[in-house]
This record gives C-alpha cells, structure tokens and sequence, in this order.
C-alpha cells in the first residue's frame, strides 16, 4: 500500500511536468490548429535557461531565477512565430508542421553545439528536506521539493485558467480558437492574441523544464521525448481544452509510472501509447475536447 | 407505377431540436418533385438523411424495392441516389476530366493488381472509361474546360459540373440541392433548360430543393412546403404558392428579417 | 462541338521504358565492377553507398506520399512499417534461410532476396492494414496521432523481443542486397506508385483528399479506399526495410522509431506533396545538402561540420517559407506524366 502511494506522488510530480508542457500544445493547436513539433524543444530551452542561470547567477533563489527563465522563453516562443510560422498561417497546413520540425531540430542542435550533449542537471534550489507530518500521516518518503513541484504547477494551471476564461484576453483566445477568420472584424488584433498563446504556453514550458531539470534531468534532445509525451496527454483530455490537458497529463504519468513499478521500464512506451490509441477508439476527440460535427 | 424513391415518416432531432418530422414522400419513375420552405425548416436535412449523411430517427427510405434507410452515403449512392449540394462540392483540384471520371470507380473494372501492373485489361478500362467521361463532358458543353482545375471554373461552370458529376455514376434519383443558388435570372434560366434536358436525356426522377420560384413552376409536377420541419402544403405548384399557410411562412420569414 | 485539346508530345512508352533499363542496366554494371574493384575515378564506393540510401529514401518517400500526399492524410508512423519490415527481412535471411556463401554468387543473393524481400512487404502490409482499420474512426490531427502511437508501439514491442536481440538489435544479417539491387526496386517503386496514382485508385484517393463527403456521395466507400492506400504504403516501406536490413547487415529498433519518421517526412515536404517527382527530387535535394554542407564546412575547419547540424534545418524553413509547397508540390516531371496529357 505504501509504495502504491509512493509511486502516485512520484506520478504526480511527472504528471504536473506534463501537463505544464501540454498546456502549450494545447493553447497552440487551439488558437491556430498546428501541432507544434517544435514546443518540445522550446520546453528544453527553457530548461537549459534555467541551467545557465542557476550556474551564472549563484546567489538567485529559485523564485527569481524561474520567472526569469520563463520570460526568456516566452520571448524565444515569440520570435519563432513571428520569424517562422506567421508568413505561412493561410498556406497549406502541413508546410507549417514541417516548419515546426524544422526549427525543433535547429533548437535541438543549437543548444548541443552551445552547450554540449551532455545529460545536466541544474544544482536544486528547493529544500529538499522531507515534510514529517504528511510523511507519518502516510508512511511514505514526502520532500519539499516535490511538493513544491506539484503546487507550484497546479497555482501556474489555475492562474491559466483564470486567464483564459477570466479576462479579456482569455475571450479573445477563445474566439480566435473558434473562428479565426471572424476576429479581426470584431476589433481583436489576431496577430497580438496568437503572440500572447505563444508567450504563455512558452513561459508554462519553461517553468516544467526548469523544474524537469532539478527533479531528474536535462540534455539538448530530450524534449523530443518529453514533447511527444505531453503532447499525448494533451490529445488524450482533448486538444484545446485546458482541463483535459491537466487530466491526461496525469493520466499519462500515472500508467507510466505504474508500468515501470509493476510491470517493466522497457514495456512503458508501448502501453503509453496503447493507452492512448485504446482511449482515442473509444473517444475519437480525447476524453473533454469537443466532438467534431460532420458539417454539410 | 411504383415509385423510384419511397419515403415515409422520416424525422430527425438533433438534441432534442427537431429538425424534420414525418416527412413522406412518393417519386415516380420520371417524376420531378420539389421542396420549398424557408431558411432552417429542415429541407437540406431531409436529403441528409435519403443520402445517409445522418441516420433518421424514424421513418423509411426506400428506392425502389431496396430499403436504404440504414445505408451509409457510399452504399445508397451505389443504390442508385446521386446529389448535389448548396455550397458545390467539387474536387477543386483535379481537373475537370477526373472530376467525371472518378464516378466510374465502382465499375472500374479492374482490380488493385490489375492496375499496378497495367494490364491490357487495365488499358482497356482506361480507354474505356476515358471514352465515356469525354463523351458525358460533351453532353454539359465541358468539353473543352477537361484539363482545367475543377476549383478555377466561374460559378456557373461549377454547378453544372456537380450536376454533370452526379450523373456520371448513373443514378435512378437525382437530387439537386438549390441548384440556382446565386444565379442572375439570364443563368436561372439556362439552369432550367440544363433540368429539363437531363431530365429527358437520363432516365431517372429529379427532386429539388429551390428557393427561386420560376425553377419550381416550371419544372415540378408536385412540390412540399416544409415549415418547422414539418411538411404544410403540398400539390401542383402554381396551387401551393397561393395556399394562405405557405404564404404565412413566407411572409413570417420575410419579417423575421427586416 | 469543340475540337479535343492540342496535346503536347510526350514521351511515349519508349521513352520512359529506355529511361528504366538504361538505369538498370548501369546499375548492374556498377554492381560488377565495384564487385570486381574496378570503379571508375569518380564512382568510389562513397558515392556508390549515398547512391543506394537515396535509393531506398526513395522508396519511403515515395510510398508516405500516397498516404500524405494523395490521400491527404497525414501519417506519421512510416518508419515503424520500415522496422516491421527489416525484422520480417533479417528474420527470414539470418534465420531460416541459407547463408549466401552457400549459394552461386550473383545469382544467389537474387534468389534469397526474393522470399526476402516479399516476407517485408507482406509483414509490413499486415501492420499497415490493422493501423488502417484502427483509423477509420478518426480524420485529421488524430488520424496522425494513431499512426504515430503505432510507430512507437512497433518499436516498442521489438525492443520487448528478446529472439531478435531487444534493444541491442539485430546482428547478423547476410549482405544480399547492393546498389543494384535498391536500383531496381527503386524503379519498380515508382512504376508500380505511377500507375497506382493515374488509375481510377488514385483518382479515388485524391477525391478523398478533396472533399471526402462528395467521395461519399459519389459512392466511394472511404475506408477501404484508405485501407487500401494505408497497406500498399506499408508494404512500399516494409520492401525499404526489408533492402536497408540486409544491405546495413545490422538493425536496432531505434532506428525505426519516430526520428526515422521526421527524416521520411522533411524529405516528402521538401519535395512536395502529391508528387512523385517530388518525392525524387526531395530525397536528392536532402542528401546532396547534408553532404555538401558537410563537406564543405569541413573543407574550412574540421569544427565546422558540426554546424551543418543547425544549418540544415534552417535551410528546410526557408524552403518552406518560400516555397510552401515544396519544390515540386502537385507537379511532375514530364516523364512521370499520365501519356499523351498535358
């Protein structure tokens, strides 16, 4: 029973890396229907920014040093929409997936020539000392750290949340989501709002990085991984949707999670995306994401 | 003389809106049919459901002796239904030419391996089929637009590709979906003249959804008024436009919008 | 009424017929003499292997394009039909059938490449005919997402496998395959996709792409249209990995996993879509800029070649900013044209 435990708690903490990655995705395909191949690399980026701070500026606590890595990623995000995917919204979709590919790859090989392809990991600015009473109230190992990981995730998706359904600029991200082409003539600047889903669903990455690199690790490729994870989760609550983000991040983490303790580490993949193809037979559209209507 | 396509008590909601309630229908062999009634009162949607698009809630359809209420579009089109639709739906880009001539797939005549190795059976086929679109062009004057892509064609051109199209498969039904949508009063015309020459070229029965009143009083034996989903008038046209029903919902509509 | 368009002259049966046997008869004279250690200057062995991996880049390609390109879906999991290819190829060659050096040399390797070649293609049409069936429910972005959840499931349950070595990979593969070899398969390729693409299939797929609810309505049923298209494809990329297994001699599972995938579709995208030209021209245009940069960097400093790493994909966005269509998107060369059309 305890190790049950233990492993929901360490899927959570994977999970809520997830889900900060999956949101990205998500707010992206929402807004202009690409699957952004390149979001996996931007959430590494984001990490390696938190490693070169965390190296450079030694005195910054870890409440400085994540806002900071995320605003350098939020604008890393910006550029590459402006310079690579804004020329090609009207042309065929797929040149603009490809497009995302290739700025992928070119982030991949840009930070292993900079920085080297050796795996990293950034020194840990949490306490890592454990938190007695909720580890005698359960009896298994509880730290800080992780705690710190899971909240601080959940405020950051609950913050989202609220800004999207909440604001002004949240309506117009919805309404962009709906209707692209009807936006501008209700007096919503297009070209701002795509910008603003870049910046956030960039920064949310940055922050899993950053968190991904003290909790296990970094290197220049894994976001190829990582990003085919989250992305996963993100199709399996239903693309577009910012609970179904969260709920199939966590989903996903936890049948991961389980497999490696129960089953095998090497058969983690495959029942990963069994999963996921099982679930999408079932819910063609993910778990909360909106039927698609056959229109005539 | 029993009737090419059979409808009886068809009704659809979608949840819990209802779209279309008990609508009958009786086509005879070389008939033409048409369907009036405002914008939303379900018209697009009971050919929805004749072609299969959407599963009906209840009701039958039927052409001629084969029961086609549980087929899927491909399967009642084979059946022998062909349409059109009210925004065209061609395959914008291929050519006109294989615009027609992907009609003859399901008696294509050949086999996937047939094809991979180019058969002279397959050759033949080609030929064939190749011989037969051209000459169907021929027909609808598109002769000599064969090469050019289907998505360039002016408006005009388009529909009457999309009806030319839908032949081509041969049907016993043809339905035509606002077939003079957007058209000047000179092109309604030549669209009535094309109607009356398919009709008498082709040997099959018409139904047509239409809002401009000269293409229904010319060409319909008998036309339904559908309101609401429900039918509210039926009869020779020149009847029915003056039934005070007809005329209400009309009119309703035209208030709705000023 | 109106007289039959003019059409242009194009090449006749002939042409196209010469142009593939010439090929071929090169191929195998090239086969010979790097066999008998005879190459002319410019041919060295180098050259002669980029030639062969273009050549079986071809054939991935090629066949992902009727997915992508004419059914204008868009798979992602081309790769894992490759692997379950090249695992049915070295199974049959290492396993079962008789090593080469007991067999007359040349005619040999011809008949162990057959069963070979065949057992790729018909293992991989399999898969590729269960992940057409598991996409029938599905169209666009989820479509992808299965294909792609195939791929790694593939991979996956090959690394699980010990009788095949797991994750270390598979040794031992005999060498039947050689550059003359993947040139004829090449060809046979494109003939057999041509013909598949210009007949009333093609004409099929390419309406599902434009309008799937017309191809309905117009009596096309679209799952087996897409199944068809979804198991041919995969025996094309089986019959790639089958050639790749037993020319590399030595395959893991990783290299069939989704960076595989992303190498087959930045080629297809290069080229263009719908495209057979393309797919050529896109598979050239990538190899010949990998090792141009390479080589080039490296002229100026050894260092320098790491670069062509960053530089590459840079050079595929602004193709694709320029041309989003790819070089030759929806266009073929003369040749590959249906006859007698403009």
């Amino acid at each position: 029973m305890e190790t049950v435990v233990q492993q929901l708690l360490n899927a959570a903490q994977l999970g809520a890396v997830y889900a900060l990655i999956a949101l990205g995705y998500s707010m992206v395909y929402g807004v202009i229907r690409l699957i952004n191949f390149a979001h996996g690399d931007i959430f590494m980026v984001g990490g390696f920014a938190g490693l070169l701070l965390a190296l450079r500026f030694t005195w910054m606590p870890l409440w400085a040093l994540m806002p900071l890595a995320m605003l350098l990623t939020a604008l890393l995000g910006v550029a590459i929409e402006r310079v690579a995917y804004r020329r090609l919204r009207q042309a065929q979709r797929m040149s603009l997936v490809i497009t995302a590919l290739g700025v992928g790859i070119f982030l991949e090989n840009l930070v292993r020539l900079g920085v080297g392809p050796e795996t990293r990991q950034i020194p840990s600015r949490m306490p890592t000392t454990p938190v007695a009473w909720l580890q005698d109230a359960l009896g298994v190992s509880v730290t800080w750290d992780k705690l710190l990981i899971i909240f601080v995730s959940l405020a950051l998706m609950a913050l989202l949340w609220a800004v999207v359904h909440r604001t002004l600029l949240g309506t117009a991200m919805r309404a962009v989501a709906d209707d692209k082409d009807v936006v501008p003539l209700m007096g919503v600047n297009l070209n701002r709002v795509i910008a603003v889903t870049f910046a956030i669903g960039s920064a949310l990455a940055a922050a899993g990085g950053v968190f991904f690199g003290q909790a296990y690790s970094l290197d220049p490729y894994m976001g190829i991984d990582l990003g085919w994870k989250a992305f996963i989760a993100a199709v399996i609550g239903g693309i577009g949707s910012i609970e179904g983000a969260v709920l199939g991040s966590f989903l996903l983490a936890g049948v991961e999670v389980l497999t490696v303790a129960y089953l095998s580490s090497n058969l983690k993949n495959g029942i990963a995306f069994g999963l996921l193809i099982l679930l999408l037979l079932i819910w063609p559209s993910g778990l909360l994401g909106r039927p698609a209507s056959k229109k005539v | 003389m029993e009737a090419a396509l059979k409808v009886q008590g068809l009704a659809k909601a979608f949840g819990g809106l209802t779209a279309v309630s008990g609508f009958d229908l009786e086509l005879g062999p070389r008939d033409i049919q048409g369907i009036i009634g405002p914008n939303g009162a379900g018209k697009t949607t009971v050919f929805n459901l004749i072609t299969g698009i959407y599963r009906p809630d209840r009701g039958r359809v039927s052409l001629g002796n084969t029961e086609t209420t549980r087929f899927g579009p491909d399967a009642v089109a084979r059946a022998g239904i062909a349409r059109t639709f009210q925004n065209i739906r061609l395959f914008a880009q291929m050519s006109v030419l294989d615009n027609i001539r992907m009609a003859f797939h399901p008696g294509a005549g050949y086999g996937l391996w047939w094809a991979t190795f180019r058969t002279a059976r397959f050759r033949e086929e080609e030929a064939r089929i190749l011989a037969r679109s051209l000459e169907h062009l021929e027909r609808f004057g598109l002769a000599g637009l064969r090469d050019e892509a289907a998505g360039g064609l002016p408006y005009g051109e388009q529909r009457r590709l999309e009806i030319a199209r839908a032949l081509a498969t041969g049907p016993r039904v043809l339905l035509l979906d606002e077939p003079a949508a957007g058209m000047n009063p000179r092109e309604v015309e030549e669209l009535i003249q094309l109607i009356r020459k398919v009709h008498q070229d082709f040997p099959l029965a018409i139904l047509l959804i239409e809002h401009q009143m000269p293409v229904v009083l010319q060409l319909c034996r008998e036309i339904q008024v559908l309101d609401f989903g429900e039918t509210i008038a039926r009869g020779a046209p020149g009847e029915v436009v003056r039934d005070p029903r007809v005329v209400e919902a009309y009119l309703g509509e035209e208030e709705a919008r000023a | 009424m109106l007289a039959p368009p003019p059409s242009p002259r194009a090449p006749g049966p002939w042409a196209l017929r010469g142009l593939v046997l010439g090929t071929l008869a090169l191929a195998v004279a090239l086969q010979l003499m790097t066999e008998a250690g005879i190459l002319p200057e410019v041919l060295n062995p180098y050259y002669l292997h980029l030639l062969t991996v273009v050549g079986m880049n071809i054939i991935l390609v090629a066949s992902l394009n009727l997915l992508n390109g004419y059914l204008g879906e868009f798979a992602l999991g081309h790769a894992g039909f490759m692997g379950v290819g090249a695992y049915a190829a070295a199974l049959l060659a290492a396993r079962v059938l008789p090593p080469p050096s007991s067999l007359p040399p040349f005619l040999g390797p011809l008949l162990l490449l057959l069963p070979t070649l065949a057992a790729a293609m018909a293992a991989a049409a399999a898969a590729g005919y269960l992940v057409g069936r598991a996409t029938f429910k599905t169209v666009g972005d989820y479509l992808s997402i299965i294909t792609l959840g195939f791929n790694m499931i593939i991979v996956n349950v090959i690394q699980n496998i010990d009788a095949v070595g797991g994750p270390r990979g598979f040794t031992g593969i005999p060498r039947n395959t050689g550059f003359a070899a993947v040139a004829a398969c090449t060809l046979l390729t494109l003939a057999v996709l041509r013909a598949l693409v210009q007949s009333s299939y093609g004409r099929v797929w390419l309406s599902i792409r434009e309008n799937p609810l017309a191809a309905e309505v117009m009596g096309v049923d679209v799952n087996r249209a897409k199944l068809q298209a979804f198991t041919i494809a995969a025996a094309f990329a089986g019959l790639a990995g089958g050639l790749w297994a037993q020319y590399q001699q030595f395959i893991t599972p990783r290299s069939f996993d989704y960076i595989k995938t992303t190498e087959i579709l930045v080629m297809l995208y290069l080229g263009g879509m719908a495209s057979l030209s393309g797919s050529i021209l896109g598979v050239v245009a990538y190899t010949l800029m990998m090792e141009l940069l390479r080589n080039l960097l490296g002229a100026f400093a050894p260092q320098l070649a790491e670069w062509r790493m960053i530089l590459s994909p840079l050079i595929l966005i602004l193709v694709m900013l320029t041309r989003p269509s790819g070089l030759m998107g929806h266009r073929e060369w003369r040749w590959l044209r249906p006859r007698g059309r403009s």
